[in-house]
């Protein structure tokens, strides 16, 4: 754009190009180095899992086991350990939590976000104030509530009460809230001038176009349960009851008498079978998680 | 037609009226016991579950007028205590008890046992000896009543020493007794880190087994963890310093696994059971998990000794005594018509039979003298020691008796151990700080 | 009355209705519990609730004079200055390196990054544990091959904080990343591509183009690794406990001590409302940070 120099642009940029190839190439080949020192631990995890007790405790560590061994594996799921037990817990209190926080944000979220009434305001600063509240801070009121109603007495009450901190959302009711407002105010005037009650104008109107925030707030909670570590092993008190990363957590530590012995390869055969349900869900839902993560962020 | 009928109807009313009244006066006792209703015992395999469902059958078949419901809960979580604390927090804990003393006094001190005294004859209290004394109030009234105990005692890897043409080094039958410097000249010769060889190990990122530690003390005489009657602690003495130092010289002469103040007990156990640990201190019960552990991996196996922990030169050799006893403690009832049976059924437990088979399902020891060893004929190993500790008595290397608020303390001593492990502690000044906020955590 | 004001008071009773399962849940499971931790925070407290005793402010002059818990509470400080400038940085130079691939690769590279994330705190943890083994851990033994003694990461005062600081950058990057992503994405590219015709070059763009204009995404990714870094408790369970001696823990690690170890559930309540002011404190100084800036 410039006429002060007499070298024409396009040669300028072919010759300034050069050392930016291999500017380029190196930065790639940098990326995928770290990428690989980023990964290195959940690798060393796996490959752990397949090493024989001797051999996860040897010097110089091997980076390939030679001697693999599926002695581990069957340890973990032939041995004391319910890991399905676990599983299905970390499912149905994850299943359940999702549920809830929908069913309660999309409700919330579609009257903030497309009504006016006394009040509103105040309301949902007061949600939105204590969405930077520290959960711990509420675990230990939670936690005797629980103990009270002996909610663990019973299975399905474990369930709920590992639901409970994350079921008033206010992310979720903040998340539907910001798409509902985007929901064309000409089509619920439109329905309500043809009749229409509130509750068809959720299910039938609201609904079908929040279906896309909703799938994203299901699995971001899907996701944020499954990891409630904390407050899952306050609460687990029976090994029947544990879910994925407290249990997971119970291999890498059994307590003293009458223990067996810590055995490095069935934690990591614990661990990656921990993780890698998540893994797989998350590449199944890698774009909801993409979404969800990204409009969480306030653009406006 | 009809008067047949109403006779019918009143028999079968009188009959429910009966049946209702007797079922009514059937008093329901809960009994939980620390453990794990999956695990086996270890002595004879059967499972915990199965074993307490045997013994409280038997007994409901010549009580008709009890209901006993049994859990064994606690084993899972770590080890602590939390679902007893919200179940007495909830106004519902159990109402027999059976855990370490470690344990259950937390709910003495917090004035929840109901008085036990009763429970006991004279003949019964003469078999139990002075371990009463751990479960005895100051005014002479009965809160628990023991059941089992271990001991503590240093496991060595003989193969290892045998291999060296060291174990001349180590100590002898009959009682395997050494001093302090006889310790450390085993543990020098046999220490080997360029060959992956240590003699032993400490650990002290968590609380648990800080007894294996503690039990050193056993061989220091005048050294007192807790004093019971000025209620202070008394670590920080000068005879307390001395042992501590002779341990701190395991550190700085690097015969000891390096990193001892970042593990628990179960982070050494790869090291002890792939022979990279010549001896460790713990409890009798390590030596069956020890065989257990290596027969399921596949490892060489190695033949081992226990010896007593050494003492200091010049001082009596070390005592094998019974440690943290475990016992029975019953929760103070709302109704007083219901301790006569509950206290029977205490009775019962503690009877010689079922006291040996519950402490030898821990692989500990049955602290009444007329309970039967139940390693008697299996196991002569462990015979012989367990006919040592119950001869001795108890020594309380958790030093928690009457020690109001002891979890913290105890949290409290893994910190000031960590302090301890590194290699330029100041050990007078770590124990002087531990005493006083240990100090100030009991008068809380 | 006419029709919109009938409209507008049936639409405001509807409106009740429809938060009202969302707030009673949040009555009930949030604002009450808080609520309550802050009357608890008051009492000497343990689980059985009935002896509690009361201590007042007495309660919070103590928490002054534990040098356990302004050891908690400087170190969560710590970690927060340690660990978010530093994951931000490191995230903000990956997403500038991803952004140079197809959008294939990118998704690859994004997806992989996030992979620790989705493995979680606890997870990671059990093999760190094993990687910061003195002994036969990985780490030491890659440090042996360039000559540097064996250190001992999590059992030393000196090094465990740093131990920590580690692991957590390995799974609070995944997030970051992303964020940033989309937001290089967004920068219109007339105005790159006008200032590489001017003979911009490429740090330049990043430095005086990129970054500016990502601004809020920064901002973002600042406020939300704070309140997570100063909630951290996972990794410091797992990894050290706390220790040793107290040099690696957290303000949360301590409540949850306090709460569920000692049972001294009042003065963990008033660690909890300590901690919550803190943050509250913090979140309203960034939202200013970010509203002037607009």
């Amino acid at each position: 754009m410039s006429g002060r120099n007499a070298v024409p642009v396009r040669s300028r940029r072919s010759v300034a190009m050069l050392p930016s190839v291999l500017g380029e190439l190196l930065v790639k080949a940098l990326l995928v180095v770290m990428t690989l020192l980023f990964l290195l631990p959940l690798y060393w995890m796996v490959s752990g899992s397949f090493k024989l007790q001797s051999i996860t405790i040897s010097v110089p560590p091997e980076f390939f086991p030679t001697r693999p061994t599926l002695e581990n594996w069957s340890k973990l799921f032939k041995g004391s350990w319910p890991v399905w037990s676990w599983l299905r817990n970390s499912v149905l209190v994850s299943l359940l939590t999702s549920a809830f926080v929908v069913s309660i944000s999309s409700l919330a979220g579609f009257a903030f976000g497309t009504k006016k009434f006394p009040g509103d305001k105040i309301l949902f600063f007061l949600l939105l104030a204590t969405m930077f509240l520290p959960p711990q801070v509420m675990f230990i009121p939670l936690f005797l509530w629980v103990r009270t109603l002996h909610l663990t007495d019973s299975q399905i009450g474990v369930y709920f009460a590992m639901a409970m901190p994350m079921i008033a959302s206010p992310f979720g009711i903040f998340l539907v809230r910001q798409f509902a407002g985007s929901i064309p105010k000409s089509m619920i005037e439109a329905a309500t001038i043809d009749g229409a009650s509130e509750r068809q104008i959720f299910l039938k109107i609201a609904l079908p176009l929040l279906k896309p925030a909703l799938a994203t707030l299901a699995i971001f909670t899907f996701n944020a349960s499954w990891n409630n570590f904390m407050w899952q092993s306050i609460l687990s008190n029976e090994r029947i009851n544990f879910t994925i990363p407290v249990g997971v957590s119970f291999i890498a530590r059994t307590p003293a008498f009458g223990k067996s012995v810590t055995d490095i390869g069935l934690m990591m055969a614990g661990g990656a079978f921990g993780a890698f349900f998540m893994v797989v869900f998350f590449i199944m839902f890698q774009r909801y998680f993409v979404k969800g993560i990204t409009s969480g962020s306030v653009k406006e | 037609m009809k008067r047949n009928l109403q006779c019918l109807m009143a028999i079968v009313l009188l009959f429910s009226m009966v049946a209702g009244a007797t079922a009514q006066t059937k008093q329901k006792i809960t009994f939980w016991a620390f453990g794990s209703e999956e695990a086996a015992k270890g002595d004879t395999g059967e499972l915990w579950r199965d074993f307490y469902k045997k013994v409280f059958d038997q007994y409901m078949a010549t009580h008709k007028d009890v209901d006993v419901s049994f859990a064994i809960r606690g084993y899972e979580a770590g080890g602590t205590t939390l679902f007893m604390d919200t179940a007495v927090a909830a106004g519902t804990p159990p109402d027999i008890y059976l855990d370490s003393n470690m344990r259950i006094s937390k709910y003495y001190n917090q004035g929840l046992a109901a008085d036990l005294s009763a429970v006991l004859t004279e003949a019964d209290r003469k078999q139990y000896g002075n371990i009463l004394k751990d479960f005895t109030a100051p005014d002479g009234k009965l809160w628990g009543v023991p059941v089992s105990g271990g001991y503590w005692d240093y496991i060595i890897n003989k193969t290892l020493f045998d291999k060296k043409g060291l174990s001349n080094l180590l100590p002898k039958a009959p009682d395997y007794t050494w001093t302090t410097e006889q310790f450390l000249k085993a543990a020098r010769a046999i220490n080997d880190p360029a060959n992956g060889v240590y003699a032993t190990a400490f650990f002290a990122k968590s609380p648990s087994m800080d007894s294996a530690f503690n039990a050193f003390f056993g061989g220091f005489p005048g050294v007192e963890f807790y004093d019971q009657k000025t209620k202070t602690f008394k670590i920080n003495s000068p005879q307390a310093i001395e042992a501590l130092k002779f341990l701190h010289s395991l550190l700085d002469e690097n015969l000891i696994v390096p990193g001892g103040a970042g593990f628990i007990d179960d982070d050494i156990d790869p090291y002890w059971i792939n022979q990279n640990i010549a001896m460790i201190g713990g409890a009798n019960w390590y030596a069956k998990i020890t065989n257990k552990a290596i027969k399921e991996q596949g490892l060489p196996s190695f033949e081992y000794v226990l010896a007593r922990y050494p003492n200091k030169v010049g001082a009596p050799p070390t005592p094998v005594a019974t440690s943290d006893p475990d016992g029975f403690i019953v929760f103070k009832q709302k109704d007083p018509k219901n301790m006569p049976r509950i206290l029977d059924l205490i009775k019962y437990l503690q009877s010689p039979e079922i006291a040996s088979s519950i402490a030898g399902g821990w692989s500990k020891v049955p602290l009444r003298a007329d309970a039967k060893n139940p390693f008697g004929d299996k196991d002569p190993d462990q015979k012989s020691w367990t006919d040592a500790a119950r001869k001795f008595g108890t020594a309380n290397y958790y030093y928690n008796t009457g020690v109001p608020n002891f979890n913290e303390v105890r949290q409290a001593w893994a910190e000031a151990r960590q302090s301890f492990l590194q290699k330029d502690a100041n050990i007078q000044k770590i124990m002087d700080d531990f005493v006083k906020r240990a100090n100030q955590i009991i008068k809380q | 009355m006419n029709k919109t004001s009938r409209h507008s008071s049936r639409a405001s009773r509807a409106a009740y209705f429809f938060i009202a399962p969302g707030y009673i849940a949040f009555l009930a499971l949030i604002l009450g519990p808080l609520l309550y931790s802050i009357y608890l925070s008051f009492f000497n407290a343990s689980f059985n609730l009935e002896a509690k005793t009361f201590r007042g402010l007495g309660q919070y002059l103590g928490l002054l004079d534990d040098s356990i818990f302004l050891k908690a509470l400087g170190n969560t400080f710590k970690y927060v200055l340690v660990v978010v400038p530093s994951a931000i940085v490191v995230s903000l130079v990956i997403a500038l390196m991803i952004e140079r691939f197809g959008p294939r690769l990118q998704g690859l590279f994004r997806g992989a990054f996030y992979l620790p994330t989705v493995a979680g705190g606890v997870i990671l943890s059990i093999v760190w544990i094993w990687i910061f083994n003195p002994t036969y851990g990985l780490l030491n033994y890659v440090l042996g091959a360039f000559g540097i003694q064996p250190v001992l990461w999590l059992s030393s005062p000196s090094t465990s904080f740093l131990s920590v600081c580690v692991v957590m950058l390995t799974y609070t990057i995944g997030q970051p990343i992303i964020l940033f992503l989309a937001g290089l994405a967004g920068i219109q590219q007339d105005i790159l591509d006008a200032a590489t015709v001017d003979g911009v070059n490429a740090w330049q763009r990043i430095l005086l183009i990129k970054i500016p204009c990502i601004r809020p995404v920064t901002l973002f990714v600042l406020a939300t690794l704070t309140i997570q870094i100063f909630q951290s408790w996972e990794t410091v369970f797992m990894l050290t406990q706390g220790g040793p001696s107290n040099s690696s823990t957290s303000l949360v690690f301590l409540i949850y001590q306090t709460a569920f170890i000692s049972a001294r559930v009042g003065k963990a309540a008033a660690m909890g409302v300590v901690l919550t002011v803190i943050i509250m404190i913090v979140t309203l100084f960034q939202i200013r940070m970010w509203r002037e800036e607009r």
